[in-house]
């Protein structure tokens, strides 16, 4: 996959660089927000990480400016600006995801995954399936081996993100900020709470444990057999 | 501070221009009123003489030059020469009676100067202008009647001095009012400079007196009072925010750094080396949660995060609260329920109030002795929507109560418990934000923390 990183901060592309290109990616890195203009106009590259204070052009222009050139490459912003409103503000210049500065590694190859195997927003599904698991987005209505699953409305969405995202890891905070828009970090096992009862409803009992804790990371459902 | 010489205050330049303004409307209302008065002057004194000739003719038996010139004498005797003056002229040519020079008879109106008489006289060569009105006479002589222009001069010269005196005396008093209010106003203005220049010298609960030149005035040192008040609790709360961070955060990072230090010492003869970076990345984790929680608590209390406020339907967020953290309360053993009116609306983030909702119900949590109870309620109170979260641990006493929503301030009691004492911080912080109040009660037993906000009226709603 081809990740370009605009980043001005020597430490931190490096840092970035090195650990995605351990992950099996292909990494550019470029310091300068009009460079990162160019080099992503013709859509090359699978995600983009962009740092919203560099030189040139700031990052968040730069996104405006692809956005507004119909490049539709999936942006991560990774920044170290954190205010109330500027999450908003950079999901609103065309980003799809908002990391803040300091982060773990973790967290940045799981949202950097998540993203690039998006499907294009054509090919939105209606039903999800996760080996002999099925969850129906329309009905409303989750299935294992043919067996029904009642599950409460909190549950149904955490376990549509992650069948969304089946075969790739997400973090607590993913499931934090994208199953509850809880942008803040809470004292409680919300996450482990939740995910223990999601498990024991689809997993106990069937012979194979679809949903697996990534240590350190996060959790994973099995997306094949 | 240098203070502005007097003249060069607004007050004073101020005054000059009004005192220059009132001198010149003077002077136009002096023109005006000269002219008048001398035209009525002048009309008069040729009516007065116009008669006096009239009488005279019409008096003097058959208007004979003898008769007329005696009854001129009669005249002369019973008014004296400061009415009138004559001169009665024969058709033979000789001057039978008056105290005219012959040069003045001519017929018609005419003007003669004459030695001004003894008494009135200034300075010697001094003439005095007669107007005179001529008229032939019946039997061929020649009656002149004239009368002096002094008194009308006269009046003319003391309007004029007296206008002068007067202007002057205008002129001097609206100068010296100018002053005074100009040395008035400077006084007030350099106690308010001295009391900033105290306020910049640190002395910051100094306030500015008031400037007490009518309201406008005592308005602006009001505001500039409440604007240092705002400051001074700001820069009161920064600076506690400092001093929180220095001890509060040494905590933690001296931990941080013992486990390091084990880690180097123990190097070879210590095969946990992993689960030591483990646990001391945990901890950084948890000291940038804790930076990232004051910093958003600052920004929350700096204001940002107004400008996405939107209509927010509190019952549904408190409700998804609820669902959220139900599996939580089962885990820890504690009983959650809820009593939430539907339909209310208030003006917010969502993002910020769910924070709120949320730190309250984990605070609830950590106090709550398992099995515990908790309690969700979200009431309709009037205008406002109240939300409350009750629960039966230990409480807070009465005089803790204001003392807990401060950053790090932990009831001893509770310095077992987990946390850095930023829950009620946030929450303070998000309801000043959407102009609701939160109020610490006690729920006996327990704590129940109410957060009263103002409900968007349903018009609004609809717009």
């Amino acid at each position: 996959m081809k990740v370009l990183v605009l980043e001005d901060e020597p430490d931190t592309a490096a840092y970035v660089k090195r650990g995605l290109s351990e992950a099996g990616h292909v990494v550019d890195v470029c310091t300068d927000g009009r460079d990162a203009f160019h080099l992503a106009s013709d859509e090359s590259y699978d995600v983009m990480i962009v740092d919203r204070m560099v030189p040139g052009m700031d990052g968040l222009k730069t996104v405006k400016s692809l956005r507004a050139a119909g490049v539709r490459t999936p942006v991560l912003f990774l920044t170290a600006v954190s205010g109330v409103g500027d999450r908003v503000e950079g999901l609103e210049a065309g980003g799809d995801d908002y990391l803040t500065k300091p982060f773990a590694f973790t967290e940045l190859t799981a949202r950097v995954n998540a993203l690039a195997r998006r499907p294009p927003i054509s090919e939105v599904k209606t039903l999800l399936r996760a080996v002999d698991l099925e969850l129906d987005l329309l009905k409303r209505t989750v299935t294992r081996a043919g067996r029904r699953i009642e599950l409460k409305p909190q549950e149904f969405r955490l376990l549509e993100y992650l069948m969304l995202h089946a075969g790739q890891v997400v973090t607590r905070t993913m499931l934090l900020e994208h199953v509850w828009s809880f942008h803040f970090d809470p004292k409680s096992n919300i996450v482990e709470s939740h995910m223990s009862r999601i498990r024991a409803k689809v997993d106990r009992g069937f012979g194979r444990d679809l949903i697996q804790t990534v240590r350190g990371a996060g959790y994973r459902i099995d997306a094949d057999a | 501070m240098r203070t502005p010489r007097i003249t060069g205050t607004a007050a004073f330049r101020l005054a000059t221009a009004y005192a220059l303004l009132f001198a010149i409307s003077a002077a136009v209302l002096v023109a005006i009123f000269e002219f008048t008065i001398s035209n009525y002057a002048r009309h008069s004194l040729r009516t007065d003489v116009a008669n006096e000739v009239q009488l005279l003719l019409r008096t003097a038996p058959g208007g004979q030059d003898a008769g007329v010139a005696q009854l001129v004498r009669e005249r002369q005797r019973a008014l004296g020469s400061q009415e009138f003056h004559y001169l009665v002229f024969g058709r033979t040519g000789g001057v039978l009676a008056g105290d005219l020079p012959i040069a003045s008879a001519r017929s018609g109106w005419s003007e003669i100067e004459i030695p001004a008489p003894a008494e009135s006289r200034e300075f010697s060569g001094e003439t005095d202008e007669i107007r005179t009105l001529g008229a032939i006479l019946p039997g061929g002589g020649m009656l002149v009647v004239g009368r002096s222009t002094y008194a009308f001069h006269e009046l003319r010269e003391t309007m004029m001095s007296t206008t002068i005196f007067a202007g002057v005396l205008v002129g001097l008093l609206s100068m010296g009012a100018a002053i005074l209010v100009g040395w008035r106003f400077l006084a007030r203005i350099d106690r308010v400079n001295a009391a900033a220049v105290r306020i910049m010298e640190g002395r910051l609960d100094e306030r500015l007196p008031t400037i007490g030149m009518g309201d406008e005035f005592d308005r602006l040192s009001a505001s500039l009072n409440a604007m240092l008040d705002r400051m001074q609790g700001l820069m009161e709360g920064l600076r506690q925010v400092s001093s929180d961070i220095a001890h509060d955060l040494r905590t933690p990072l001296t931990r941080l750094r013992r486990r390091l230090e084990e880690a180097l010492i123990d190097e070879g003869a210590n095969p946990d080396r992993d689960a030591l970076v483990h646990e001391a990345l945990g901890q950084i984790e948890e000291i940038l949660a804790t930076f990232s929680a004051l910093l958003r608590i600052a920004q929350v209390e700096g204001g940002s995060g107004s400008q996405a406020f939107g209509p927010v339907n509190l019952s549904e967020l408190m409700d998804r609260v609820r669902q959220i953290y139900e599996p939580v309360a089962e885990d820890e053993g504690k009983q959650l329920s809820a009593q939430i009116a539907p339909g209310l609306t208030i003006d917010g983030d969502e993002g910020l109030l769910a924070q709120l909702i949320s730190n309250l119900v984990e605070n609830a949590f950590v106090h709550a002795p398992s099995p515990g109870k908790v309690v969700l309620s979200a009431t309709a109170d009037g205008p406002r929507a109240v939300i409350a979260v009750a629960d039966n641990g230990p409480g807070v006493p009465e005089e803790e109560r204001e003392k807990v929503v401060r950053r790090f301030y932990r009831l001893d009691s509770s310095r077992t418990t987990p946390g850095a004492g930023l829950g009620l911080s946030m929450v303070q912080a998000i309801a000043q934000l959407h102009h609701a109040e939160l109020e610490l009660a006690d729920n006996g037993p327990g704590l129940v923390a109410r957060v009263s906000f103002p409900r968007l009226a349903s018009a609004k709603l609809e717009n």
